[in-house]
């Protein structure tokens, strides 16, 4: 189905220039734009993916990962077809990268208001946009997320953290917690790998702290392109500094994927000398994803050391947190419905 | 022969940094090669560095820019000398 989109403005010869995501792509009548997602018709911007999922799960809000947002609780989980990244690495490189147009395709039709009863039917606390990028659904979120709002569902985004500052305020009233990927912190990896740059997305991280819109942030630590110290101890500065020492921290360790399937898994040393980094720029609650059982999946009290949540692979054990609060020296703990 | 740059460009500007000839300028409404300093990265590298970051595959030969590569060479020494 063809909507029009929105956060677009129209220039001469029919030309349209996008403000959804920071690439702020200029497009021509009758071409698309870095996402092959949003087209241009004679002057009208449209979007390809609106009221059409290729995923739709129900997942432990672990998985996303939210670690502090409603500990325990269910996802709702959608995605349509579609990035503005093109990560060499992506792990989902089949939906996100439209290679063939024929994805369109096999898509799902479902209108907001059956996501919102669906979610509800499976009583999902919240319904989350990810698997691949949410800005480039944004219109679908959009109306989804202000139903799901008057449900008293929340809505959360699971994102390259690339859309404008426009979006962010737009989505904002809705918007109940996101994760972001920081996936390097040089623009040259950024440029290289993912096709991006790394300022838009520091940028939308303050943002989204601004905003107050919970935050947690994960790292894709790959041998060879971003593990290296200094760049590792940068990124966990600017998160401990910019966006505070309560933002989750989730290194994630990566396994062969797509154009660099001969990149090798993170070896687990590694993830463990960057969870060091991030507790020694003060990040309270560091994490790692991807090893499997793991005791660095639980959550502990930055104070005395009391374990708090205990997980297993995608779920939670226990909870003793009380409102909030440690059981045992009554810190309070970050998050929301802790 | 030159690089050009066709309406495929969506301007994220993603070329500009990667050219070694300053060839690359932003135009209206997208950005611009200047057929006197694109060298095809001759010289310098093995792949024309623009058509390696381009995200939407916008950047082709310009046929009105047909040249050899002792050609191209000569234009980067005299762009950049010896």
């Amino acid at each position: 189905m063809m909507k029009e989109a929105l956060l677009y403005q129209k220039m001469k010869d029919n030309t349209v220039r996008c403000y959804l995501c920071a690439h702020r792509c200029v497009i021509h009548d009758g071409k698309k734009g870095i996402c092959k997602v949003r087209e241009n018709h004679g002057g009208t911007l449209f979007t390809r993916v609106y009221g059409h999922t290729i995923a739709q799960h129900t997942d432990p809000i672990e998985k996303k990962p939210l670690y502090h947002f409603y500990p325990g609780s269910k996802a709702y989980s959608i995605a349509t077809p579609g990035c503005n990244f093109h990560c060499r690495f992506c792990q989902n490189w089949d939906i996100s990268q439209i290679v063939n147009e024929n994805i369109l395709n096999f898509e799902q039709k479902a209108s907001p208001e059956e996501v919102v009863l669906s979610a509800k039917q499976k009583q999902c606390k919240s319904i989350a946009y990810t698997y691949t990028e949410p800005t480039i659904f944004f219109e679908y979120s959009y109306d989804i997320a202000r139903l799901a709002n008057e449900k008293r569902i929340q809505n959360i985004y699971v994102s390259n953290g690339y859309m404008t500052s426009e979006m962010l305020e737009m989505i904002s009233p809705y918007l109940d917690a996101i994760n972001v990927d920081l996936k390097a912190f040089r623009d040259v990896t950024y440029r290289r790998l993912l096709g991006s740059r790394l300022q838009p997305v520091l940028d939308s991280l303050k943002k989204i702290k601004q905003l107050g819109i919970w935050l947690e942030v994960t790292s894709l630590i790959i041998p060879g392109i971003n593990d290296e110290e200094t760049e590792i101890r940068e990124m966990a500065n600017f998160v401990a500094e910019e966006l505070g020492k309560d933002v989750p921290w989730h290194i994630s360790r990566y396994f062969p994927a797509y154009e660099m399937e001969d990149v090798p898994p993170t070896p687990v040393e590694t993830l463990f000398t960057v969870r060091e980094i991030g507790r020694d720029a003060g990040l309270n609650y560091v994490y790692i994803g991807n090893l499997g059982y793991h005791d660095d999946m639980d959550t502990k009290c930055p104070q005395c050391g009391q374990l708090l949540i205990k997980r297993s692979y995608f779920g939670i054990v226990k909870n003793t947190i009380r409102e909030h609060h440690c059981p045992n020296c009554g810190l309070e703990i970050a998050g929301v419905g802790m | 022969m030159a690089l050009l740059i066709n309406d495929d460009c969506i301007a994220c500007g993603a070329c500009v940094m990667e050219c070694p000839n300053e060839a690359i300028s932003e135009g209206d409404p997208i950005f611009v090669i200047d057929p006197e300093r694109c060298t095809e990265c001759v010289g310098f590298y093995d792949q024309p560095q623009c058509v390696e970051v381009c995200p939407t595959e916008a950047i082709v030969s310009d046929p009105d820019h047909k040249e050899t590569k002792e050609e191209l060479l000569d234009k980067k020494k005299r762009i950049h000398g010896e």
